[in-house]
């Protein structure tokens, strides 16, 4: 191995309005090592390999590549030097095929190939990477899993030696996750240096070489994999050790009879199919029900049915033993239901209102907010000052728009609209997703609050660590179906992680 | 810091229209010179013509009302994020309404037929803006387009009642019989075309601010236009609001196309409107979806026009279209400057978070970043 690094990030430093998301950032990707970029949602991971792929330029600091410095200006400039990027969201083209994707990647540059030579070509490069995708197919065909391995192949064709990977196992079953490991593995055995970016510890420690943990745009440090321990991890990406603490389950309330019934519930997918097969539960009150099951498996489907945005293909639901079919938002919610929708910025709020605007959106209507249709400022600015500073939202006066807070706080003005209602039942989807460590807390410990005093929540989540410690009940989708239900004292990130990939349940 | 923003944003939102129709004179003006007439004179008889004297200056709130109140209109339903392009062929629809009852129900009696008579025009014009809106809301259908290809339907069916129904025998211009003196609407300062129209105009104004600033419907039609999505989850019955404010819209137009009738040409000829209702859109988006800033913009299009026919009694070899070009460019540098605007304060934010970043913000310290609004939430 050289002494020269493929890649120097000298100093790099990226701001937009009200974040610096890399600030003087100094790292060094050496050839053959795969590098993992840690840190919680929001540290500026994926900021920091658009910056190396040309995306957007870097404010300061200067990027080296084989020791000369890189003007890097555009994904073009990248190419050249031989730096390949498989972002979250992957860029194939879906109508066509796994090989002619390929063929196109390489258009522009030396290698001159015929859709004929793509499928040789493709097949050659899986069989030597051991990635297991049909040149043949249409990639709108393919799994989740499938695709990520078409754009590697893109990468790999183009003679990537510099591999950026953003959260590639956020899509993927643990299995697929194992198996991406292994094709990582032995790219970089061939030489390639991979940055690899993630927000789980668990899932860099098996692969990589080094960690360099990222924490609000600062580089907090850079450790050989070795001799890391989740533990030093947790507490270079957090700040401080979080101590999940064994809560005592409000006991008294599981004699009830369920607030939530759901039983046999189908809705249909947006692209033809069910995204919800026949699923059932109950949930009692003062009992969280986790949803687990990666991304893309009928969780928001579910979420949005429960909640009245979506109507139910067929199945009952009841509230309280009140039937719910197929209502509306506005009917759900006066049965006592609040939801906490997946996508803040889509669904939650109107970024271009302001916050107090947003909070009395659904109650308008009502008395002291309206009288006759008349708006009444003065009772409105009095609500939302007092969830202001029930919910600790960080803002310098109700009047501000919604869209120029922070993620988390944007999150924190959903959730004082939704539970200030005094819900009976909360649908929480993806509740601290982009959120930091902090606000991610004040998120849960509201959504616990409810709960002790008597709501059914459901709670929707990826984060298996997350679920384990919130819920009392766990159930897994897999592909819309309920492919099992364990009870959070007894599961195993393990076992949720087979019932995931679609196992049967034991 | 709040306060601040507020008003720096407020202020924007005076000043570049406020700038944008400055230099849109001023271009306008090195236009003449090119064309090699004089500016100054140009100017002079747009100003006497528009604003020189009482007749002037009623010349001018008479054309300014069409456009204002079809803009209102347009407003409303753009709050909402519904583009109404078709206040022109609402327009027309009113005034065929407001027409008609005014000729077959001549006996109603003055202060009543008025009043049937523009409330006939402006049920016409909301269940013109209705038939987008039920399409929108129910299927999806781009009001844009709906609407736009009603104005033809609507202009068409005005022109064949003019020259078929109602043509009179030896008229040589398509259009209908007087309307009763007893529908015509009164002449409120004699000796000037200020009709009472004006009246009904201002205090539409009023009502509009008040339906779009300070009650709940103005409220949810913020919340659709600005995320549909989001508003529906919150409970906001977002197909119902959208009939709702198209209707609304249809409705200012209508009522736009019944005052033409009644209070300026006491009947109805065929091409009245000279795209009153399409102008009315320009004047919206210059107004800043704000009541009170769209009666300004109309009456700059109301005095433009008014100011052009001073051009053509002057003979200069002015054409009176320079009118026209006037005000496009107003609203070409309105857009212009809320994009500037938008971008300086987003490089502006981006510094000071980079500067903060060498201190790191004290705890409580609020993280938020200004961002440009609008009167109505919206992002132009």
């Amino acid at each position: 191995m050289s002494s020269v690094p493929l890649v120097r990030l000298e100093g790099v430093t990226k701001a937009y309005p009200g974040v610096v998301a890399n600030d003087d950032v100094t790292l060094e990707l050496r050839a053959g090592e795969i590098h993992a970029l840690l840190g919680e949602n929001g540290a500026g991971k994926t900021t920091l390999m658009g910056t190396l792929y040309g995306l957007h330029r870097p404010d300061a600091g200067s990027i080296i590549v084989d020791g000369r410095e890189a003007g890097i200006h555009s994904p073009r400039d990248a190419l050249a030097l031989g730096i390949g990027y498989v972002q979250q969201h992957f860029s194939l083209i879906p109508t066509l095929t796994v090989a002619e994707n390929v063929v196109l990647a390489l258009r522009g540059s030396d290698s001159k190939l015929s859709v004929r030579g793509g499928n040789a070509r493709v097949r050659e490069l899986a069989a030597t990477y051991e990635l297991d995708v049909d040149p043949t197919a249409r990639v709108e065909d393919l799994s989740v899993g499938q695709q990520q391995r078409a754009e590697l192949l893109k990468a790999l064709a183009r003679e990537t030696r510099i591999l950026l990977l953003d959260e590639p196992s956020a899509v993927l079953t643990p299995q697929e996750s194992e198996g991406l490991g292994v094709v990582l593995r032995r790219l970089a055995e061939n030489g390639v240096g991979i940055f690899l970016v993630s927000h789980k510890f668990s899932e860099v420690l098996g692969i990589s070489d080094r960690i360099s943990v990222l924490r609000r745009g600062r580089l907090v440090g850079t450790l050989d994999a070795a001799s890391a321990s989740r533990a030093t991890l947790a507490e270079m990406m957090v700040g401080e050790l979080r101590a999940v603490e064994a809560r005592p389950v409000p006991a008294a309330h599981h004699d009830a009879s369920p607030r939530l019934e759901v039983s046999d519930l189908w809705v249909a997918a947006e692209r033809g199919g069910f995204a919800v097969k026949g699923v059932g539960f109950t949930v009692n009150p003062g009992e969280v029900l986790g949803v687990a099951g990666v991304e893309g498996n009928g969780q928001v489907e579910l979420t949005e049915a429960l909640a009245g945005v979506r109507r139910p293909a067929g199945g009952t639901i009841r509230v309280d033993g009140q039937p719910l079919g197929g209502r509306s938002p506005r009917r759900t919610r006066r049965l006592g239901i609040t939801h906490i929708p997946a996508d803040r910025h889509q669904s939650g709020l109107v970024a271009s209102m302001s916050v107090e605007d947003n909070l009395v959106l659904p109650v308008a209507d009502q008395s002291p907010y309206s009288v006759g249709r008349v708006l009444r400022r003065g009772a409105i600015r009095k609500l939302a000052r007092r969830l202001i500073s029930e919910f600790d939202i960080r803002v310098p006066g109700s009047g501000v728009l919604a869209g120029a807070l922070s993620g988390g706080n944007q999150q924190k003005l959903i959730l004082a609209r939704e539970l200030s209602r005094r819900p009976s039942v909360i649908i929480a989807c993806y509740p601290t997703r982009g959120l930091d460590f902090g606000a991610t807390e004040a998120v849960q410990q509201a959504i616990l609050d409810h709960r002790d005093e008597g709501a059914a929540i459901v709670y929707v989540s990826v984060d298996l660590d997350e679920l384990l410690s919130l819920s009392d009940r766990i159930i897994v989708l897999h592909h819309g179906a309920l492919q099992g239900e364990v009870s959070a004292a007894v599961a195993t990130p393990e076992q949720l992680g087979l019932l995931m990939g679609g196992a049967a349940a034991a | 810091m709040n306060w601040q923003l507020r008003t720096r944003a407020a202020g924007l939102n005076v000043v570049i229209p406020l700038v944008a129709v400055a230099l849109a004179l001023v271009s306008v003006a090195l236009l003449l010179v090119v064309a090699g007439s004089n500016p100054f004179d140009a100017y002079r008889d747009m100003w006497n013509a528009a604003l020189g004297d009482r007749f002037a200056l009623s010349t001018t709130v008479t054309k300014t009302m069409p456009r204002l109140l079809a803009a209102l209109g347009i407003a409303l339903a753009l709050r909402a994020g519904l583009w109404n392009i078709g206040a022109e062929g609402q327009l027309y629809i009113g005034a065929l309404a407001t027409t008609a009852v005014a000729l077959h129900l001549p006996d109603l009696g003055t202060p009543l037929l008025i009043a049937t008579s523009l409330g006939a025009g402006t049920l016409a014009g909301a269940g013109w803006a209705l038939i987008p809106g039920v399409l929108r809301a129910k299927r999806g259908v781009s009001e844009v387009i709906t609407s736009l290809m009603l104005v033809y339907i609507g202009i068409q069916l005005t022109n064949y009642v003019l020259e078929g129904p109602w043509s009179e025998p030896g008229s040589t211009f398509p259009s209908s019989p007087y309307v009763p003196t007893g529908a015509s609407l009164p002449i409120i300062v004699s000796g000037t075309l200020l009709n009472a129209g004006a009246l009904v105009g201002l205090a539409l104004v009023v009502l509009a601010w008040f339906l779009m600033s300070r009650s709940t419907f103005g409220l949810r039609l913020n919340a659709i236009g600005g995320n549909e999505r989001a508003a529906g989850v919150a409970g906001v019955r977002v197909p119902l609001l959208i009939v709702l404010a198209m209707t609304a819209s249809g409705a200012f137009a209508g009522l736009a196309g019944g005052l033409e009738v009644l209070g300026v040409r006491g009947r109805l000829v065929e091409g009245f409107s000279p795209g009153y209702g399409f102008e009315a859109i320009a004047i919206a988006l210059l107004g800043r979806l704000n009541a009170f800033g769209i009666l300004g913009a109309a009456l700059l299009f109301g005095a433009l026009d008014a100011g052009s026919a001073g051009l053509q009694t002057a003979a200069q070899g002015v054409p009176a279209s320079i009118s026209q070009v006037a005000e496009g460019l107003a609203v070409t540098y309105v857009l212009i400057g809320l994009g500037l605007a938008s971008i300086l304060q987003r490089r502006r934010s981006a510094r000071a978070a980079l500067k903060e970043a060498t201190h790191q913000p004290a705890a409580g310290e609020p993280d938020v970043l200004p961002v440009m609004p609008t009167e109505s939430g919206r992002e132009l």
